[in-house]
C-alpha cells in the first residue's frame, strides 16, 4: 500500500480496510491478520495497526474475540453500509469542488449526465 | 507503560563546543521514535552518551532507572554512524564476536538476517560495499534482543531495496517491550515507521509531537514539518 505522507497513515488504513470490506475481498467473519502480521504487510508502525483495530473494533467493523483473534463483523448490511459511505465521501467531495468552481445544481447535473452518457458510448464503440 | 529512557538538562561540551545545550526529553517503551535534526545537532553525541560511550557530561540520563553503564549495555543495542568492524574479520567472525559479548544475542535470528540480506559469512569484511556494511552492521545490532536501540544513521549509503529490506526487519525486530530511536536525515524513508519525532536543534530539544498529529493538525508529512520548523529555527 502507498501511504500519503500528508494524511494519518491510521485513517489511511481504516479506509482501506473500509474499502477491503465494501469490495466484498475481506468478508463478514473472516479472520484478519494479527497486529503485528498486519503491521509487516502494511509496512507500518504496529502502534498504529493497534489504533486501527481499536477504531474499527468501536465502530463495530471487526469483532476481537478473545483468545481467537480478530475478525470482521457478520452483520450482513456491513459491505452495504461502507459501500454507501464510500459513495457518499466521494460524492461529496465531487460537489464540493464542483460547487467551488463555481458550477450550480444544474450544470453539476448536466456534466455528470454528458459524462456518463459519454462513457456509455464509449463502451459500446470499444 | 513506563520510559525506558529519561534524559534531564543533558549538557555536553566538547572543548569551548556545546554539542548538548540542555537536553529534556523521555522516551516510552513500545514505541518508535525519530530523533531529527540537521547535522551538528547532537544527535550522535546524543546516542553515544545513551550507549554509554561518552561517560563524562552533566544532567542525567537514565536507562530503566540506570545511568548508563556496564549493566545498561546489556539492554542497549546501538548502531553507530561509522565502521566499527575490524579488518581482518569475515562476516561470521563479525556474528560471533557479537554473539560472545551480548547475552540477549539471538543467534537464529542472526542467521535468518544475514540470509534476509544476503551477507556471505565468508566474506571478508574489509570487502564489503557500502550498502553491504550498512546491512551487516544491521544484522548484528538487530539480532540483539534489546529493550533500547538506538539506531545512528542506519539508511546511510543504502539502496530502495535494502531501505524497504531494512525497513522490513526493523518492524519484525520491534515489539511493545523494545523502543528504537532512530536518528536520520533520511526522514522520507522512516515516514511510516515513526510514533513520534522529536527534533533537536543546537544540542536542544525543540519539538516533541506524534507523527501523525503532524499530519493530522498541519497536513504536512514530517519532512515537512521538519522543513519548517528548522527554516525559522535557523532565522532565530
Amino acid at each position: 500500500m502507498r501511504y500519503n505522507d500528508r494524511e494519518p497513515i491510521y485513517l489511511q488504513i481504516i479506509s482501506e480496510i473500509k474499502t477491503q470490506i465494501a469490495l466484498g475481498r475481506l468478508t463478514p467473519g473472516m479472520q484478519l491478520p494479527t497486529i503485528k502480521e498486519q503491521a509487516a504487510i502494511m509496512r507500518v508502525n504496529p502502534n498504529t495497526v493497534a489504533r486501527v483495530y481499536a477504531f474499527l473494533e468501536q465502530e463495530r467493523i471487526i469483532t476481537k474475540q478473545k483468545g481467537l483473534g480478530t475478525f470482521v463483523s457478520t452483520s450482513a448490511l456491513l459491505a452495504r453500509t461502507l459501500k454507501e459511505e464510500i459513495a457518499e465521501r466521494n460524492t461529496s467531495r465531487f460537489i464540493s469542488e464542483m460547487s467551488r468552481l463555481g458550477f450550480s445544481t444544474e450544470e453539476i447535473y448536466e456534466h455528470l449526465r454528458q459524462f456518463l452518457s459519454r462513457v456509455k458510448d464509449d463502451k459500446k464503440t470499444s | 507503560m513506563g520510559e525506558i529512557l529519561t534524559v534531564s538538562n543533558l549538557v555536553k561540551h566538547y572543548g569551548e563546543t556545546k554539542a548538548l545545550n540542555g537536553v529534556n526529553c523521555g522516551f516510552e517503551s513500545g514505541k518508535i521514535y525519530g530523533l531529527l535534526g540537521p547535522n551538528a545537532s547532537g544527535k550522535t553525541t546524543f546516542l553515544k552518551i545513551c550507549a554509554a560511550l561518552i561517560m563524562i557530561y552533566q544532567g542525567q540520563v537514565l536507562i530503566d532507572g540506570v545511568r548508563p553503564g556496564l549493566a545498561t549495555k546489556a539492554k542497549v543495542a546501538y548502531l553507530p554512524d561509522s565502521n566499527y568492524f575490524l579488518d581482518w574479520m569475515k562476516v561470521g567472525d563479525a556474528v560471533n564476536f557479537f554473539s560472545d559479548f551480548f547475552a540477549d544475542f539471538d543467534r537464529a535470528k542472526a542467521e535468518h538476517l544475514l540470509r534476509e540480506l544476503e551477507l556471505e559469512k565468508t566474506f571478508p569484511v574489509s570487502k564489503l560495499s557500502k550498502g553491504m556494511e550498512a546491512r551487516l552492521k544491521l544484522a548484528v545490532v538487530l539480532s540483539r534482543r534489546a529493550r533500547l536501540f538506538l539506531l545512528d544513521e542506519a539508511f546511510d549509503g543504502v539502496d530502495p531495496v535494502t531501505r524497504e529490506k531494512i525497513i522490513d526487519i526493523i518492524l519484525t525486530t520491534f515489539d511493545h517491550n523494545s523502543t528504537i530511536i532512530l536518528a536520520t536525515h533520511h526522514i522520507d524513508y522512516v515516514e511510516q515507521l515513526l510514533d513520534e519525532v522529536k527534533l533537536l536543534h543546537r544540542g536542544k530539544v525543540i519539538r516533541e509531537i506524534a507523527a501523525d498529529e503532524i499530519r493530522q493538525n498541519n497536513g504536512q508529512s514530517v519532512g515537512e514539518y521538519y522543513l519548517e520548523v528548522f527554516r525559522h529555527a535557523k532565522a532565530t
